[in-house]
């Protein structure tokens, strides 16, 4: 797995590419709280690369959540392919997540 | 050494008949030392204790040379102190004391230097320390000391005292020499064969904390599984339920329930942690604990699941654990369900159809505080029967990689007509791990299934 990030227009997104799960779990949720510890508090995370994602993976996002919650800030999760839709939609998490269909859009519905 | 030997020999034959028989007696003389060094060599070499080989060193230079006393000294590698490993005599205890500081006297010179020394006059070598001879009241006259070197590194020193009838000479240190190249190689063996000893009493203790661990392990999967009910209701209830578990390790995180809340209502539950092990056993517990406490006539799957979720998510845990629950009423085969990130259901009609449970999601129990679970209403007709699973079961691997996959489930689900619960779990295991042919199972499973009679 690998983890890019970049800043775009007042939002830190963090590129998720490969396979996101007990392994990696870790390391994804590392980045995140350091993006969160510079201050960041819009966050994009595009999973256009991401294959797939597990119940750790899956903790890595509603840890995100959370953060995100508490510092009052955004967070559009984009570009998902269908099997890590699923997973989203079957534990209930879509409930609680915005998403985008690209990470564009995402950065569209963060201006706003 | 071989090369003077056969010098000597060849001289011994070409010289003349009166020079001969001495030298023959001479020769004789160094065959015989040249037998006692390779029994000497054997000798060593037949044990591997360090303190056995010690006395044999010095018993050996004792036979090999007609000397008083023999000792061995050798190097400490940190400090390049000289010890006695070992002393013989009465006064060896004291002996064993002393430590010589590097370079002092004959021994420390020989163990600096790596040459042999013969002292043939201590009494006016500068180099001579008084110290052991005061130590123990052993007069020394002579003495003669060799280095013991292994690969280039010198390990101790080997010295004999006071030769009896004179003094040393360059063949009796030529002789000792010889006798201490083995005994190097000896200490290097004593001293690897140490380090297995030591490695194999740590492999021992480790072995034997592993042991116990994994019988505590297997103690804790036998109290895990208490918590489940095992005995299933019996053939006069309106209903036929059957659940099973099966952990991927000793312990799991998958869970189920069920249980009577009166006369006519059964509570039944089926869920999965979000990790495998010993944490998501710990946390199963207290899952299930809650869930058994908190519910009562009356009350809603929904009401239930949000007051459980409260009481777990306010702690802020690393895990969450997915759910689906609901209540039975016996009598008319209503069935009331709620959800939290689980998988989808199903319902197998008596007529043999398949339909997926769709029931509103939420989120998974202890993934967020004041989260809200609702309630959906659906019916039973006799012959109908329902079916929870955990992902344990659609997303079993086989060796392509390949998932079992829920079309999998439903294909099977057309095949159970008329089969008793207990049977259509048996045979979706079967149906799983024939698909999985050999690949290990990598999650943990649960399955729970109702039937209408």
């Amino acid at each position: 797995m690998i983890i890019v990030t970049t800043q775009r227009e007042g939002a830190a997104i963090m590129s998720i590419e490969g396979r996101l799960d007990g392994q990696h779990a870790q390391t994804a949720e590392s980045s995140f709280l350091a993006l969160a510890g510079e201050g960041n508090t819009r966050f994009i995370f595009d999973f256009s690369a991401m294959q797939y994602i597990s119940s750790a993976g899956l903790r890595v996002v509603l840890v995100a959540a959370k953060k995100v919650r508490s510092l009052q800030g955004r967070l559009i999760c984009a570009s998902m392919n269908d099997q890590v839709r699923d997973v989203f939609e079957m534990s209930g998490f879509l409930s609680i997540l915005e998403t985008a269909d690209s990470t564009e859009e995402a950065l569209e519905r963060l201006k706003a | 050494m071989d090369g003077q030997w056969v010098a000597v020999g060849i001289g011994a034959l070409a010289g003349a008949a009166v020079g001969a028989g001495a030298v023959y007696a001479l020769v004789r003389m160094r065959l015989r030392r040249m037998k006692a060094l390779l029994e000497i060599s054997m000798q060593l070499n037949s044990t591997l204790k360090r303190g056995e080989q010690m006395e044999l060193i010095m018993n050996t230079a004792k036979r090999v040379l007609p000397v008083e006393a023999a000792s061995v000294l050798l190097l400490d590698p940190e400090t390049d102190e000289l010890f006695f490993e070992l002393a013989q005599g009465e006064k060896g205890a004291q002996v064993r004391e002393i430590r010589l500081k590097p370079g002092e006297g004959i021994a420390g010179h020989v163990a600096q230097s790596g040459h042999s020394l013969i002292v043939n006059d201590t009494g006016n070598d500068p180099r001579w320390s008084n110290r052991v001879a005061e130590k123990t009241g052993f007069e020394t006259r002579n003495l003669l000391t060799v280095p013991i070197v292994n690969r280039n590194k010198v390990e101790g020193v080997l010295q004999v005292i006071n030769k009896k009838g004179g003094k040393f000479t360059v063949r009796d240190r030529m002789l000792l020499e010889q006798v201490s190249r083995p005994m190097a190689v000896a200490l290097e063996n004593a001293r690897l064969y140490a380090q297995v000893e030591e490695s194999l009493a740590e492999l021992r203790s480790t072995t034997a904390i592993k042991e116990r661990l994994e019988s505590e392990l297997q103690v804790a999967g036998t109290i895990q599984m208490s918590f489940l009910p095992r005995t299933m209701p019996s053939a006069y209830e309106p209903y036929d339920v059957c659940a099973l578990l099966k952990s991927a390790k000793e312990v799991g995180g998958d869970f189920y329930n069920f249980f009577k809340i009166d006369d006519d209502h059964l509570f039944f539950a089926l869920g999965d942690v979000s990790d495998k092990g010993i944490p998501a056993a710990l946390f199963m517990a207290v899952t299930l604990t809650l869930l058994k406490g908190k519910m009562g006539p009356g009350q809603s799957p929904g009401e239930l699941l949000t007051a459980v979720n409260d009481e777990l998510a306010r702690d802020n845990p690393l895990v969450f654990a997915t759910i689906v629950c609901g209540v039975y009423t016996c009598s008319t085969g209503e069935l009331v369900m709620s959800e939290g990130g689980h998988c989808t259901p199903y319902v197998v009609r008596a007529n043999g159809s398949i339909e997926p449970v769709k029931l509103k999601k939420s989120l998974p129990l202890a993934a967020m505080e004041d989260a809200v679970y609702h309630d959906a209403k659906l019916s039973l007709e006799p012959g109908d029967r329902l079916l929870l699973y955990t992902d344990g079961i659609t997303e079993a691997e086989n060796a392509a990689q390949e998932q079992y996959s829920s079309d999998r489930l439903r294909e099977f689900l057309g095949m159970t007509s008329g089969m008793s619960s207990a049977e259509t779990i048996d045979a979706l295991l079967m149906h799983v791990f024939m698909f999985a042919d050999g690949a290990p199972q990598s999650d943990d499973i649960a399955v729970l299934t109702l039937m209408r009679r």
